[in-house]
């Protein structure tokens, strides 16, 4: 029950937050330089059609008024006109945001398994060859941004070797039938298994790319949380109480080391959402962080609210999974959560 | 008479007596009768098991049989799949044209003007007339014309048999009702008929009349941007009370149609729009019954996708998944797909010339003799070797490809007649002795990173040469926008390309130096000068052609003369290509009209084998 107290006391939380975010990001977008309507129109459009454009988007109204428009329509599933897109951001948002969810969850399921397994190999053999093996990967890893490695591997994998697609995230002729949006999903629903081994074979490499960063960061937590813990003393004496070796390594090793790289691992997986844009242009996927550059360079101001209030929300529900995932390894916290 | 002695214990007794003679009885019976029943089901049972026993002897021999069915038609099935690959060799291959462009693209012709919207309406729809390399104009929907004595009535006979992509025939009524929603949504091109189309009225089936506010000689040129819509297909699928509203000769006619022709198209053109992704392709496939005959080898299907990554454009055009690049590669990637086999690179005028915007009315770039010290300074040959290699030095204010260019460059690197021009100025000597109070300040487009080299090279000239101080100043296009709109925000001189909105040179005088244009992007110089925009009023309301490019010529010697801005380049587009596609354009057949250089009437595409 104390959890539950917990996730719903977090959950208000994050409602505060993303209404505070809501105000800075709207003010933010309205006062940074460029008018969005001459944005849109041809330089030589004439000044009563301008006019027009600003009084029809509301955009003529003092700001606090248009906040309020634009609240009162939020709560009414309207996210406002876009500019650049011409229609609902709302229905912007739908068509990109599970494209770029579908990407994260594969590049975080590439990041939480590498990380653990570079990890835990780096600290079992610490300062031997599989270590220094696993410390230039990171270094690497983590010195190289991702835009680079989308670049490397569509040459590498796409062009010189072709095992891989160049762009997309699913052949046109495959595509299931579109029922949440998400090509995942829908090819489960509909059984189109061949769509989404096609949606794999487009996905892998992007996702790849995108979590090298993190799992090489990830790694070297694991890894450095595995070799301090070694030389602590329960582990001394479970290994002088003649405890079998695999025991040992995963139940009070490896699960006291991994809980700073779940924090991490959050963080991470959350900020994808924000970070993939470079990630997201090279492969062509049509994803909500591409949308968000594309919007934030047109001064689109809907849209730039929008994206950043659900980039918040995704990175506020994603801290909260890595707090309860810690919650639950760490009985430290769930006794410091009962107040013992 | 009683019984006496017969108690109920013994009543009872014979009860029981009856009932055990009767129950077993009965049982007994019921019992033989079920043994007898039992006995006929084993019987059955057996009957039924060696009928199942026959029946698995005959389903096996059926299971061999279908086994041997489905070898035979699994080989069939492998044979007849190898008569398709070599039917499929044999057969001709679907011809694709798959182009790359700066997104996003407006498949609505009343609401976008950039380079991949102005490309995507030629392959969609059809203009009411065209224009041809040779800068001519030429019937196409509008099969003739005629222009009245005071240049205020146009008239315009309609081509009979066009059919729109729903079926129905196109008639002078749709063309009115194009002008009418270009004007009333305002977006778009409706800035070239806003300030000079008074009325349209349809005369009859096939002839249109627009009545001008007063004469604007270009008139026809600009109608090359009137792309005919389906006024049918469009009232059919207004949407009301949404985002737009619009009124329409007193009439409510919600958004005009914006909403579904955001994914549709409701042309004539050869191309029909069958698949829209925001922000990702335009897919259209070719229009059967399209009037006009095209070259045999034209594309069976068009792609317009965004692009915004080179390392990608050149992956997809080594792996022939693109025909043509978009307009923006940098010089390294072009060389190297020149480099790969099967890839040319197509090099044509843009339609646009880079300019140094200066402020005429800030100090020191408020003196005539400063902004030409500036002007003789510049190394132009330096930026078009280096910076710019396709590009070519401007010859005047206007482009070279503008109908009505005219030669008249006077400005080339003269270190003696810029000092010369300094030593003029009402700022000498105090503007060498301390320059450090007449900073001029550059600002470039941080969009285009090779615009800083060419504000660098100019600083270099500048500060060597004449002994000025110059501030390089690297400004987002935002800002840039907003910073040019007052003449106290502007700064001395902005780097920025400005195309034709017409393919007239008056297009590029007007928006550049009229007085009207000073608080746009278009315009830095803040010349505001009644006499030169009273010659380019008088210029563009001229109807003979040949006199109104006179005077577009004189134009341009006044304002060369004047030197509000250093007229550095022309700028040369620069696409690769596969050589499986044969382009016009590249063939140097140039329409220097933005959008005309890839239409897929004219592209053919041969695919490799």
């Amino acid at each position: 029950m104390r959890m539950i107290t917990y996730i719903v006391k977090r959950s208000a939380y994050i409602i505060f937050t993303l209404f505070g975010l809501s105000v800075l990001v709207f003010v933010l977008a309205r006062v940074l330089p460029g008018d969005p309507v001459r944005i849109m129109l041809p330089p030589r459009t004439p000044p009563e059609v301008i006019e027009q454009v600003r009084k029809t988007l509301r955009l003529d109204k003092p700001l606090i008024e248009q906040y309020f428009y634009w609240l009162r329509d939020v709560f009414s599933g309207d996210l406002g006109y876009s500019l650049y897109t011409k229609r609902s951001v709302t229905y912007d948002v739908l068509q990109y945001l599970p494209a770029s969810l579908e990407l994260i969850a594969l590049a975080a399921i590439f990041e939480v398994v590498g990380a653990i397994v570079l990890g835990v190999i780096a600290g079992r053999f610490p300062y031997k060859l599989p270590d220094n093996i696993v410390r230039i990967f990171s270094y690497v890893g983590i010195s190289i941004p991702s835009f680079v490695w989308a670049i490397i591997f569509q040459l590498l994998f796409a062009w010189i070797w072709p095992i891989f697609p160049t762009t997309g995230n699913i052949d046109r002729d495959i595509s299931p039938t579109t029922v949440t949006g998400f090509i995942t999903i829908d090819s489960l629903i509909t059984g189109r298994f061949d769509a989404l081994a096609n949606w794999l074979w487009h996905a892998i490499l992007p996702a790849l790319a995108l979590s090298l960063g993190g799992m090489a960061q990830d790694a070297r937590i694991i890894r450095s949380g595995m070799v301090e813990n070694m030389d602590k003393d329960y582990i001394t004496m479970a290994t002088a109480q003649g405890l079998p070796e695999r025991l040992i390594m995963f139940k009070y090793l490896f699960k006291p080391s991994i809980i700073p790289a779940v924090t991490v691992m959050g963080m991470d997986i959350a900020g994808m959402l924000g970070n993939a844009f470079p990630v997201e242009i090279v492969y062509r996927w049509p994803g909500l962080s591409k949308y968000g550059i594309e919007v934030m360079m047109n001064k689109d101001l809907n849209a730039i609210v929008a994206v950043v209030l659900v980039i918040g929300l995704i990175f506020a529900i994603m801290n909260l999974i890595a707090d309860v995932i810690v919650a639950y390894i760490d009985p430290r916290i769930r006794l410091m959560e009962r107040g013992e | 008479m009683a019984i006496t002695g017969f108690r109920r214990i013994d009543m009872v007794i014979v009860i029981l007596l009856i009932i055990a003679i009767i129950v077993p009885s009965v049982a007994f019976s019921y019992m033989a009768g079920i043994s007898g029943e039992v006995s006929t089901i084993k019987d059955v049972t057996e009957d039924l098991l060696a009928v199942t026993s026959d029946l698995v002897n005959a389903t096996s021999g059926i299971a061999e049989a279908v086994g041997a069915f489905e070898t035979t038609l699994a080989q069939l099935q492998s044979r007849l799949a190898e008569i398709n690959n070599t039917l499929q060799g044999l057969l001709p291959k679907p011809r694709i044209l798959r182009v790359g462009f700066a997104w996003p693209t407006e498949p609505d012709p009343a609401v976008g003007s950039d380079y991949s919207s102005s490309t995507t309406y030629v392959a969609v729809y059809d203009p009411l007339v065209y224009p041809t390399p040779t800068g001519e104009i030429i019937p196409w929907v509008a099969e003739s014309w005629n222009v009245s004595e005071d240049g205020l009535a146009w008239t315009f006979k309609i081509r009979q048999g066009i059919k729109f992509h729903s079926g129905r025939e196109l008639t002078a009524e749709d063309v009115a009702f194009t002008m009418q929603r270009m004007i009333t949504i305002g977006e778009g091109y409706g800035y070239l008929f806003i300030p000079f189309v008074n009325e349209t009225v349809v005369l009859d089936d096939y002839t249109v009349q627009f009545k001008l506010k007063k004469p604007f000689g270009p008139f026809l040129s600009t109608l090359v941007r009137l792309y005919i819509v389906e006024k049918e297909e469009i009232m059919d699928h207004i949407v009301y009370g949404g985002t737009y509203n619009y009124t329409m000769n007193g009439e409510n006619v919600g958004d005009l149609g914006r909403e579904w022709l955001l994914t549709h198209d409701a042309g004539s053109g050869p191309y029909m729009i069958t698949e829209v992704v925001r922000e990702e392709y335009i897919r259209m496939v070719r229009f059967e019954d399209y009037w006009y005959p095209l070259p045999p080898n034209v594309a069976d299907e068009i792609v317009y996708m965004a692009l915004a990554v080179p390392s990608t454009e050149r992956t997809m055009m080594l792996k022939r998944e693109l025909e043509i690049t978009s307009q923006w590669l940098p010089e390294e990637v072009l060389t190297a797909l020149d480099a790969a086999g099967g890839i040319d690179i197509a090099t044509f005028p843009g339609g646009d010339e880079f300019y140094f915007m200066m402020h005429c009315n800030k100090t020191p770039t408020d003196d005539i003799h400063i902004r030409k010290a500036l002007a003789y300074v510049m190394d132009y040959e330096k930026v078009v070797e280096e910076i710019y290699p396709a590009s070519v030095v401007s010859r005047s204010c206007v482009p070279a490809s503008a109908w009505g260019f005219v030669d008249c460059q006077i400005y080339h690197r003269d270190v003696d007649k810029a000092l010369e021009e300094l030593q003029k100025s009402k700022y000498y000597p105090d503007i060498v002795e301390h320059p450090e109070n007449y900073v001029i300040e550059v600002h470039w487009c941080r969009e285009v990173p090779a615009e800083e080299k060419v504000a660098m090279l100019f600083a270099e000239c500048v500060e060597r040469d004449l002994g000025l101080r110059v501030n390089i100043v690297e400004t987002p296009w935002l800002t840039m926008i907003e910073e040019m709109a007052k003449p106290e925000t502007s700064p001395h001189i902005e780097t920025i390309f400005v195309a034709l909105h017409y393919p007239e040179a008056g297009s590029l005088l007007e928006s550049r130096y009229h007085s009207k244009s000073a608080p746009t992007w278009e315009q830095n110089e803040w010349l505001l000068n009644a006499t030169l925009d009273a010659m380019i009023e008088d210029a563009l309301s001229t109807i003979d052609q040949e006199e109104r490019f006179e005077k577009y010529a004189e134009i341009q010697r006044v304002i060369m003369d004047m030197c509000p801005s250093l007229f550095l380049f022309d700028h040369m587009i620069e696409m690769a290509y596969q050589t499986y596609v044969d382009w016009p354009a590249a063939r140097g057949e140039v329409i220097p009209i933005m959008g005309y250089n890839i239409d897929p009437r004219t592209i053919q595409v041969y695919p490799p084998g």
